[in-house]
């Protein structure tokens, strides 16, 4: 096939299926009852069917895999052929034709392919289907799907077939694949079944596993390692959480008994464990020198069982140390000191012999992974579940709820998701205000909401999850939304958007003005705006941002967005004069160079660049910071394009110095009041290097 | 010594494309048209001191079809496991395949990513 692209190599296959589809079906014609030609047409299609789908023709894998159906049905003589049938296929086999190779676009494809496929589906006597595609709003919003991010323990029971290896699979390929899933608590190898060495089939397997597994994938991950075998081989896997859970309450596992163990080893059966504990009621002896001085075990299979209730719960034990965070707040801060050392070990390298910055360098790069690991490590140290700031909103809610006279139902969602603790202290308030207003503005009174045909409780959701490196905080009520017209005549009477603002992205995000407020009532609770603006500040002063998401009658959903870890991040150095400055990794899309006709100036926009065909605002640090300029003009420069809340900047910097781990340094109001700096740093050379705050700087720039 | 891996489907497309998933994985890898063709090669590279790891087959096939492939492959080869690549409506196909000897499987159309999941699940 050489270096012919997948999409040539597809065409090439369909010309050459459709020549003989073409000539096959002009001989059924003739000859209706052909089964070699029939047979020989259905995997014609079934073959275009499966290369159009690999090849990326989702239309005519769509439409293929109809004719494909037809064809089965044809095959297994339920449709006879008819000339109605000759013909469909013969169009359908020009509509394939015009939708591979005719240049241009074609105006009736779409309405040819439409009415071909009602044809189709005549033929085999389906009734057309209406589809309905409005999806409602918190559905979409993920209302209803659970975060699912808590621990799960799983049972598994695996016992293969003596042949299994005669397929090809090898059982410990399948048990690697579920350890892989989680941590393997137990592992227990029966080896019953072997018999003597030279009776051994060694292409036989006659081991059984049975594992207790802790993961935090459920139960179809699992049962999707074993898709291949779970048929034809005894797999059972049971969902033990509830039997497990415990174990974090009181420490370490009492469930699984001396007797229980033995049983499953088929060293005791039921009745001989019942006669026994009986005894052991009365003579107050040990479980197991019971069994052992009646005879039903060896002093061996008894101290083997003992082990393995001891290495479970070993394996289950949760012990934990309290530590005042002031302590984990300067470990975190020498970790910091530790990461600026390195980066200035990694400068000094860069000014030695070859030989000898090589091996610097490959030393450092193997620091470099401990520290990350280390800072990862802290940082776990500092998580904290959300649960008990979501529970606490409990109470709040029925207070709420009852003094407004609603009838809320409080949802919370992945409680078990760890933040920082200090980001957990921010992020107390904020959500009291998200919550207050839902209830207060969003919900509507029990009577309203059932002569909407709603149910007449409300429900706000709490959830949290983590995706993508960043915590997600959602609040979602099923209320009245926002009402959009409502909130545009208020952004334009306070002259924060013009009448002709559509983008009901922008209208919405309006309500995180200072100020701002649709509500016309004034109650004991804000209106949804007031303090808004505060939940969109903290979330900010967490490096975060805040977005909202509503359809009127049906909903809102605020998501508050936190970056993981707050002391480090990944930065990228770069170089504008003489001053070095750090922009965020996370928020930056790509570095280009624009060319000298894509740049020029907007009235009332200023400077711009064209990317991608779109118009960005160009952005010199150098006028905003008041630092040396160096390159003047945009087209000699680099640009580094940053994005925030969707909106896209470009930054002209003179060079591109590298990415390193950026340690953040707070600085006091006194010293800067911009919003378009987060903080400084120390550099590899004891230089103080400032770090952009790219959501601050895109704020200040739509501000000016 | 190379390794390889055969891709078996009388459909260039597809015989291309599962090349291209795979490439990455560092296996030589080998198109066979059909049942038969596939037979010869792998006698072929056997021959060569080389070694089969994995067959990926489709079903439906000219000349020898998947079934019969896997069925004479596993006269001469117990161990390797073989992967079907089936379409949906090929369901019952599954457990033919397996009664004749095949590993795994896997529904057309595939994304490279889950292609490359089942593969790693029989090669490492």
């Amino acid at each position: 096939m050489g270096d012919m692209g997948l999409t040539e190599v597809f065409l090439n296959e369909s010309r050459e299926i459709i020549g003989n589809l073409e000539t096959d079906i002009v001989t059924l014609e003739e000859n209706r009852e052909d089964q070699e030609i029939i047979n020989r047409i259905f995997r014609y299609f079934h073959t275009l069917k499966g290369s159009s789908g690999i090849a990326g023709f989702n239309v005519i894998y769509e439409f293929t895999h109809n004719l494909e159906s037809l064809f089965d049905k044809v095959r297994s003589g339920d449709i006879a052929v008819n000339s109605d049938i000759i013909d469909i296929l013969l169009d359908s086999i020009d509509w394939i034709k015009d939708e591979l190779f005719s240049e241009g676009d074609l105006e009736d494809a779409g309405k040819i392919q439409a009415e071909l496929t009602e044809r189709i589906n005549e033929c085999m006597g389906f009734e057309p289907k209406v589809k309905d595609k409005s999806v409602d709003f918190l559905s979409e919003v993920g209302a209803y799907s659970g975060v699912g991010s808590s621990e799960r323990y799983f049972k598994i029971n695996a016992v293969f077939k003596e042949d299994i290896y005669s397929n090809g699979i090898d059982p410990l390929m399948v048990i690697e694949d579920l350890s892989n899933l989680g941590e393997v608590i137990v592992s227990n190898v029966d080896q019953k079944k072997i018999p003597d060495f030279y009776k051994m089939d060694p292409e036989k397997c006659y081991m059984s596993w049975e594992i207790l597994l802790k993961t935090f994938y459920d139960e179809m991950k699992l049962r999707d390692v074993f898709l291949f075998v779970i048929d034809d081989n005894k797999i059972e896997i049971e969902n033990v959480t509830d039997k497990y859970a415990e174990v974090k309450e009181h420490g370490y596992l009492t469930e699984k008994k001396l007797g229980e163990i033995l049983i499953e080893k088929g060293i005791l059966n039921d009745s001989d464990l019942e006669e026994i504990v009986e005894e052991q009621k009365s003579q107050k002896f040990k479980l197991g020198d019971i069994i052992v001085q009646k005879g039903l075990a060896s002093t061996k299979q008894v101290d083997e069982a003992l082990q393995e209730q001891d290495k479970i719960k070993k394996r289950l034990e949760v012990s934990t140390v309290r530590v005042d965070s002031a302590k984990l707040d300067n470990l975190m801060n020498l970790l910091g000191e530790i990461v600026i050392g390195q980066a200035s070990l990694h400068r000094v390298s860069e000014d030695m012999d070859e030989e000898k910055a090589f091996l610097l360098k490959n030393s450092l790069y193997g620091l470099d992974r401990v520290t990350r690991e280390f800072q990862e490590q802290i940082m776990s140290i500092r998580m904290v579940p959300i649960g008990p700031t979501f529970d606490q909103f409990k109470r709040f809610v029925r207070d709420t709820a009852h003094s407004l006279g609603k009838e809320i139902k409080l949802k919370v969602e992945g409680g078990d998701t760890e933040l920082d603790k200090t980001v957990i202290e921010k992020i107390g308030d904020p959500l009291k205000h998200m919550i207050r207003n839902a209830i207060g503005h969003g919900i509507e009174v029990a009577s309203e909401r059932v002569a909407k045909g709603k149910p007449s409780a409300g429900t706000v959701t709490l959830k949290a999850y983590h995706q993508e490196g960043n915590v997600f905080i959602d609040v979602i009520d099923d209320g009245r939304g926002i009402p959009l017209a409502e909130v545009k005549k208020k952004g334009v009477a306070q002259g924060l958007i013009t009448e002709d603002e559509n983008s009901k992205d922008k209208i919405l995000s309006l309500i995180f003005s200072p100020g701002f407020s649709t509500s016309e009532q004034v109650g004991d609770l804000s209106g949804r705006g007031v303090g808004m603006d505060v939940v969109k500040t903290n979330a900010e002063e967490l490096r975060g941002t805040v977005e909202v998401k509503s359809k009127e009658g049906e909903g809102t959903l605020i998501r508050i967005k936190l970056p993981l870890t707050l002391a480090i991040i990944e930065g990228m150095l770069v170089k504008v004069g003489t001053s070095i400055l750090i922009i965020p990794l996370l928020s930056v899309i790509e570095t280009i160079q624009v060319k000298k006709d894509d740049y020029r100036t907007v009235e009332g926009k200023g400077e711009v660049i064209l990317v991608r065909g779109e118009y960005i605002s160009l952005i010199r640090l150098n006028v905003l910071f008041g630092i040396d300029a160096g390159i003047q003009n945009p087209w000699e420069a680099l640009i580094v394009i940053v994005e925030s809340n969707g909106e896209r900047v470009g930054i002209m910097i003179d060079d591109l110095i590298g990415q390193q781990q950026i340690v953040i340094k707070s600085i006091d109001n006194f010293i800067t009041t911009s919003r378009s700096i987060s903080g400084a740093t120390i550099l590899g050379d004891g230089k103080v290097a400032l770090i952009v705050d790219i959501h601050g700087l895109v704020e200040e720039i739509k501000n000016n | 010594m190379s390794k390889y891996i055969m891709v078996i489907d009388d459909s260039p497309t597809i015989r291309v494309s599962v090349e291209l998933a795979l490439k990455q994985l560092g296996f030589m890898i080998k198109q066979a048209e059909n049942g038969q063709d596939a037979l010869d090669k792998i006698s072929e590279i056997k021959n060569g001191g080389d070694e089969v790891v994995l067959c990926l087959s489709d079903i439906n096939m000219p000349v020898l079809n998947g079934i019969e492939f896997i069925t004479e492959f596993r006269k001469v080869d117990k161990f390797t496991p073989v992967v079907v690549l089936t379409t949906e409506a090929e369901k019952d196909i599954i457990q033919k395949g397996k009664e004749a000897g095949a590993s795994g499987w896997i529904i057309k159309p595939f994304q490279a990513e889950d292609l490359l999941n089942v593969v790693k699940r029989f090669v490492k």
